[in-house]
C-alpha cells in the first residue's frame, strides 16, 4: 500500500492497464481540484474510488472520460495517450461511463437506447452510411439484436424493453444507463455513484447486475461511490481521494485499516477520541 | 472626440436600460423574454394613448401606464402563461415569448387604433429642454434614460444582493422545490417578479419611445441590439451588463465618427457594430460559455420530483412486447404508426383537392403556401430533429430567393442551375454556424443565430443591388412553370421528396443519434457520438432546404425580394411552425399553407378592421404552446389515440414489475400499460 496512489495494478497484473491516470492536475479558477493524481485500473478488475464530498472524484471522471482537459498529466487508455482526445473518440476506444444523474435518452425505448449504444461504438460509420441505404426501414440486424437481448436479460429489463425511458422507474433508468455503457463490451467502464437514489435492496441488486455483466464480458470497472460498503464489497483495489490528493490505495482490508483514511473519510479515529473524551 | 463620447453614452444608456430590464427578468425568472420589446411597446403605446390621444397630463398617464397597466399586464401574463413555463425547454420559452411579441402589436392596434406616430412624447415636459454637454446636445429625455439606467443598476443590485426578497428570488431561480421547502411560495415570488419586470419594461418603453420612435418593429430591433450587452455581461451580472451596454454605445459612436457620413453603407455598418461585438465576444468566451451550457436547469430536487412526461404513452408506437423467449424478438416489434402516416397524408390530399377545385387566384396563393411549407421543413430539420433553435432560418430562405433571382436575371444563368447553386452554396455557411454554436447552450444558440440574421439583414439584404428600392430583383420564369395548378403539384412533389428524406433520416442511425442528442448530449457523446459533426450535417441539410424553399418562393412570386425574408419575419415563421408541430412534416405543410391562406381569407371575406387578426392568432397559437408543447397536430393525434383507446382497442393488463436487475418471466407490456403503472410499482417506488 502506498500513500500516493502508485501504479499498483500494472505491477500486480503485468498487463497493460485498461486505464491509467498519470500525474493529473486540474485547477478551477486558480483553485486546485486535483493535484498530481495517479490511478491505475488493471484489465478486468474492480477498482473503487472513494472520498468525501468535494474530494475531486467527479472531476477525475470528467478528465478520464474526456469531458475535461487536465492542466497537466496524462490519461492512458489501453496503452495509448488519449489526454487530448474527445469524449466520443475515447468511447470508441473502449471507455464507457455512467453519470451521477442518469444520462438516458428519455424519448427512446430501452431497446432503441441499447441498440444505439451498441451501434455507435461497434459500427460508428452507420451514422452516415444508413443515410444512403434502406436499413433504417428494416428491423434491426440479428447479430445486433442478439447482443441487445442478452444485455436485457442479464439486467432483467424484459418488461421495459419497449417502454420509453422517461416512463420507467428511476432504478430501471439507472440499469438502462449501465446496460448502455456495458453493451459494447468496453475495456473499462466508469460508474459514477450508481447507487445514488436507490434503496439498500436496489443497491445490492444493482451491484449483482453490474457484476454479472462485467464478469460475463471481462470488463474492468472503476467505481465512484459514497456508499463505502458498496465499494469495499465490490472492489479488489480501492483509491482514496481527499481535497484533490490521492491519500491512499490498496485492498479493501488495507483501506479499512488505514489511519489517514479513517481521519479524512471515515472519521473513525476522530469519533473514537470524541467518545473517549465524552466518557472521561 | 468628447462629443462622440457623450453621444455614445446616450446611445449606450438606451441599450443599458433595455439590457438591464432583460437581465432582471432573466435573472429572476430564467426566461430570456423575446417579447420584452413588445411589452415595452405596448405600455408606451398606452402612455401615448392617454397622454397624446386623450390629452391627459404626463404624470397621470405615466402612473396609469407604468405603475398600473405594466405590472397588471405582468401579473396577468404570469398567471395565464409564464407560470406554465417553469422548467420548460428553451425552445418552448423562446417560442412562447416570440408569440407574445407577435400578438401584442395587433392587440395594441385594435385597442388604440393605428395612427401614424411622427414623434412620441416621453416623461420630459414639452417643449423638451436641451443641454449642451462638451459640445454634444443632450435632451431631457436622454437624461431621464441615463437616470433610469442608474436607478435600475443601483436598485436591482441592492434588491438582489442585500434584501431577503432578492435572496428568495435567487433561491427560486436555482430551485423552486427547495424554495417551497423553506416555507415560501415560488408562485407568489414569481408573480412578484413578473409584475415588477413587466413594470420595468413599461418604464423602458415610455422613456425610450421619444428617442427611437414608437413602432413595435423598432422596439423589437432595439431589444435584439441590446442582447449584445446582455451577452457581453454574460446574462446574469447586472453591473457588467450595464457597463457593457454603455461601452457598446460609446464604441458605436466613436466608430461612427470615423466613417464617411455620405456613404450609404455607414448607417448599416453603425447598426451592425453591437451585433458584431456580440458575435466577437461569444467567440472570445466560447470555452466558458460551453462549460456553462452543460449545467442543468433547476436543482436536483426539482429534477427528482418532475413528473414523467405525458408524451411517453402518447408516442409509444411499438405495440406489445413479444416476451422473453428469443433475444431477437425484442427487435421485431412493428414500427408502423398509422396515425402519423394519416396525419401527413390527409393535409396533402386536401391541398391537392383544393388545387383542383379552387379558382386561379386562390390556387396561386396555395402554390405560394406550399413553397413556404418547403422552406418551413428547414425548421423541422434543424430544430425538430437537430434540437438547435435557429432564429435565422428566414435569412437562408432569403439567400435562396435573392441569389437565384440575381444569378438568373443579372447573369443569365439557367433557372434550374441558379436554384441548385443557391441551395448548395449556403450549406457550408450553415455547417460553420452549427460548428460554432454546437457546444453553446440553447439560449446562446438563439442569440448567435438572431445576431447572424440581423447582420445579414443590415449588411447583405440592405444592399441596393438586392433590395432595389424595396421591389427586389425581378425573376423571369419559363412559360411551363407559370401555371398555378402545375406549380402546386410540382411544389407538392418537391415537398414530399424532402419529407421522405426527413422520415428516412429519422429511421436511420443518424435519426436515433439526433433523438439521443436532444435528450442528453453529454450522454450521447459518452457513447461515442460525434455530436458536432452530426449537428453540422443537419444544419447544412436544413439550410439547403431553406434556400431551396426560398428559391421556389422567388420563382412563384417572380421576384427575389429580401424584404420578405427579414429576421423578424423569420421569428413569426418559427412561431407558426412550432404551433402546428415542429417535429412533424405535416406541421410544416399546414404552417406554410396557413401562413399564406389565412391572412388572404381574412382580407377577402372579413372587414378591414380585423386585418391584424391573423398575426394575433399566429402569436396566440405560439403562446398556447405552453399548454401543448408538441403543437396542434400532436395534440389532436393524442386526443384521437385516447378516444380510440377508450372505444376501439382492447384493454391490456399493466405489467408486473420485477425485482431490479433480476431476469424475470413476463406476460406482456404495451400500449395499454400506462406509465404510472410502472412508476407507482409498490416494489420499486416505495
Amino acid at each position: 500500500m502506498t500513500a500516493t496512489g502508485t501504479r499498483e495494478g500494472e505491477i500486480r497484473t503485468g498487463d497493460t492497464a485498461a486505464l491509467e491516470v498519470r500525474d493529473v492536475s486540474v485547477r478551477f479558477g486558480g483553485v486546485p481540484v486535483l493535484s498530481e493524481v495517479n490511478l491505475t485500473v488493471p484489465p478486468a478488475s474492480r477498482v473503487g474510488l472513494v472520498g468525501p464530498n468535494g474530494a475531486g472524484k467527479t472531476t477525475m471522471f470528467q478528465v478520464m472520460s474526456g469531458f475535461l482537459v487536465p492542466d497537466s498529466g496524462s490519461v492512458i487508455l489501453n496503452g495509448q495517450d488519449v489526454t487530448k482526445r474527445a469524449a466520443h473518440v475515447r468511447a470508441r476506444g473502449g471507455l464507457a461511463r455512467t453519470f451521477q444523474h442518469p444520462e438516458v435518452f428519455e424519448t427512446m425505448t430501452v431497446v432503441d437506447q441499447l441498440t444505439l449504444s451498441l451501434r455507435l461504438r461497434t459500427s460508428p460509420g452507420r451514422v452516415w452510411s444508413d443515410l444512403l441505404s434502406p436499413r433504417g426501414w428494416q428491423t434491426t440486424a440479428r447479430g445486433e439484436g442478439d447482443r441487445v437481448g442478452e444485455i436485457i436479460e442479464l439486467l432483467g429489463l424484459q418488461p421495459f424493453a419497449h417502454r420509453e425511458v422517461q416512463s420507467v422507474p428511476f432504478g430501471i433508468a439507472r440499469l438502462v444507463e449501465v446496460g448502455a455503457a456495458l453493451i459494447a463490451r468496453p475495456r473499462v467502464v466508469l460508474l459514477d455513484e450508481p447507487s445514488a437514489g436507490l434503496d439498500s435492496r436496489e443497491t445490492r441488486e444493482l451491484a449483482e447486475a453490474i457484476e454479472r455483466v462485467a464478469s460475463h464480458d471481462d470488463v474492468a470497472v472503476l467505481l465512484v461511490e459514497h456508499d463505502l460498503d458498496f465499494v469495499l464489497n465490490m472492489a479488489e483495489l480501492v483509491y482514496v481521494l481527499n481535497f484533490g490528493v490521492m491519500i491512499a490505495s490498496g485492498t479493501p482490508a488495507e483501506i479499512r485499516a488505514h489511519t489517514d483514511v479513517q481521519d479524512a473519510y471515515l472519521g473513525t479515529r476522530a469519533s473514537d477520541s470524541q467518545q473517549q473524551a465524552s466518557a472521561q | 472626440m468628447v462629443e462622440y463620447l457623450v453621444a455614445g453614452l446616450v446611445i449606450g444608456g438606451i441599450y443599458a436600460v433595455i439590457a438591464g430590464g432583460l437581465t432582471v427578468t432573466y435573472t429572476a425568472s430564467g426566461v430570456l423574454n423575446f417579447g420584452y420589446g413588445a411589452l415595452a411597446y405596448f405600455v408606451a403605446r398606452c402612455y401615448y394613448f392617454f397622454h397624446t390621444q386623450q390629452g391627459w397630463s404626463i404624470w397621470l398617464a405615466a402612473v396609469l401606464s407604468i405603475v398600473v397597466i405594466g405590472p397588471a399586464l405582468g401579473a396577468v401574463l404570469y398567471l395565464t402563461l409564464f407560470r406554465l413555463l417553469g422548467q420548460a425547454s428553451i425552445l418552448l420559452k423562446v417560442v412562447v415569448t416570440i408569440g407574445l411579441s407577435v400578438a401584442l402589436g395587433p392587440i395594441s392596434d385594435v385597442l388604440f387604433g393605428n395612427p401614424a406616430i411622427p414623434a412620441a412624447p416621453g416623461l420630459a415636459p414639452q417643449p423638451v429642454t436641451t443641454f449642451q454637454v462638451f459640445g454634444a446636445a443632450v435632451t431631457m429625455d436622454q437624461v431621464i434614460v441615463l437616470a433610469s439606467v442608474a436607478l435600475i443598476l443601483v436598485g436591482g443590485t441592492l434588491i438582489f444582493k442585500f434584501t431577503e426578497g432578492g435572496l428568495l428570488v435567487r433561491a427560486m431561480v436555482d430551485s423552486p422545490a427547495m424554495t417551497s421547502l423553506t416555507g415560501n411560495s415560488p408562485k407568489r415570488i414569481s408573480l412578484c417578479v413578473w409584475t415588477g419586470s413587466v413594470g420595468i419594461a413599461g418604464l423602458v418603453g415610455v422613456i425610450v419611445a421619444p428617442i427611437v420612435g414608437l413602432t413595435s418593429e423598432e422596439f423589437t430591433l432595439l431589444m435584439a441590439t441590446a442582447f449584445a450587452a446582455l451577452v457581453v455581461g454574460e446574462m446574469v451580472n447586472l453591473f457588467r451588463v450595464v457597463i457593457a451596454a454603455l461601452l457598446i454605445g460609446v464604441a458605436t459612436s466613436l466608430i461612427q465618427g470615423y466613417l464617411p457620413p455620405q456613404n450609404p453603407l455607414t448607417a448599416e455598418i453603425v447598426e451592425s457594430i453591437p451585433l458584431a461585438i456580440m458575435l466577437g465576444w461569444l467567440l472570445f468566451r466560447y470555452r466558458s460559455i460551453a462549460a456553462h451550457a452543460s449545467m442543468r436547469v433547476g436543482g436536483m430536487l426539482d429534477r427528482a420530483i418532475a413528473p414523467p412526461s405525458a408524451r411517453a404513452a402518447a408516442y409509444d408506437t411499438r405495440g406489445p412486447l413479444a416476451g422473453t423467449q428469443a433475444s431477437a424478438d425484442y427487435l421485431s416489434a412493428p414500427r408502423r404508426d398509422y396515425m402519423r402516416s394519416a396525419g401527413f397524408l390527409v393535409p396533402l390530399v386536401i391541398v391537392a383537392v383544393l388545387a383542383l377545385s379552387l379558382p386561379t387566384f386562390w390556387v396561386g396563393l396555395l402554390s405560394e403556401g406550399v413553397c413556404f411549407s418547403i422552406a418551413f421543413l428547414a425548421f423541422t430539420l434543424v430544430t425538430g430533429e437537430g434540437g438547435m433553435i435557429w432564429l435565422c432560418m428566414s435569412t437562408f430562405t432569403g439567400f435562396g430567393a435573392v441569389i437565384t433571382a440575381y444569378l438568373a436575371t443579372n447573369h443569365g444563368w439557367p433557372l434550374l442551375a441558379a436554384i441548385a447553386f443557391s441551395a448548395v452554396v449556403v450549406m457550408p455557411v450553415g455547417a460553420i454556424l452549427a460548428f460554432i454554436t454546437s457546444r453553446m447552450g440553447g439560449v446562446y444558440v438563439t442569440l448567435v443565430t438572431l445576431t447572424f440574421g440581423l447582420l445579414i439583414d443590415n449588411l447583405f439584404f440592405a444592399r441596393g443591388t438586392f433590395q432595389n428600392f424595396g421591389s427586389g430583383i425581378e425573376l423571369a420564369t419559363p412559360q411551363w412553370i407559370q401555371n398555378y395548378r402545375f406549380q402546386v403539384f410540382l411544389f407538392l412533389g418537391v415537398f414530399c421528396v424532402i419529407a421522405f428524406g426527413i422520415e428516412h433520416l429519422r429511421r436511420s442511425t443518424a435519426g436515433m443519434s439526433l433523438a439521443a442528442l436532444r435528450s442528453s448530449e453529454i450522454g450521447a457523446r459518452s457513447l461515442g457520438l460525434n455530436a458536432v459533426a452530426l449537428k453540422a450535417f443537419i444544419a447544412a441539410c436544413a439550410t439547403f432546404v431553406a434556400a431551396l424553399g426560398g428559391a421556389l418562393i422567388a420563382v412563384q412570386q417572380s421576384v427575389g425580394n429580401p424584404v420578405f425574408f427579414s429576421t423578424l419575419n423569420g421569428l413569426v415563421w418559427l412561431a407558426i411552425v412550432a404551433t402546428v408541430g415542429i417535429r412533424l412534416n405535416a406541421g410544416a405543410l399546414n404552417a406554410g399553407v396557413s401562413f399564406i391562406m389565412i391572412p388572404a381569407l381574412f382580407a377577402t371575406f372579413l372587414p378591414g378592421r380585423v386585418l391584424e387578426l391573423p398575426a394575433f392568432l399566429f402569436g396566440l397559437g405560439a403562446i398556447m404552446l405552453c399548454r401543448n408543447p408538441d403543437g396542434i397536430i400532436a395534440m389532436q393525434g393524442r386526443q384521437i389515440r385516447s378516444l380510440m383507446r377508450r372505444t376501439v382497442l382492447p384493454r391490456r393488463e399493466p405489467p408486473s414489475v420485477p425485482v431490479l436487475g433480476a431476469p424475470v418471466e413476463v406476460e406482456a407490456v404495451g400500449a395499454g400499460a400506462s406509465e404510472s403503472d410502472a412508476v407507482r410499482s409498490p416494489e420499486l417506488s416505495k
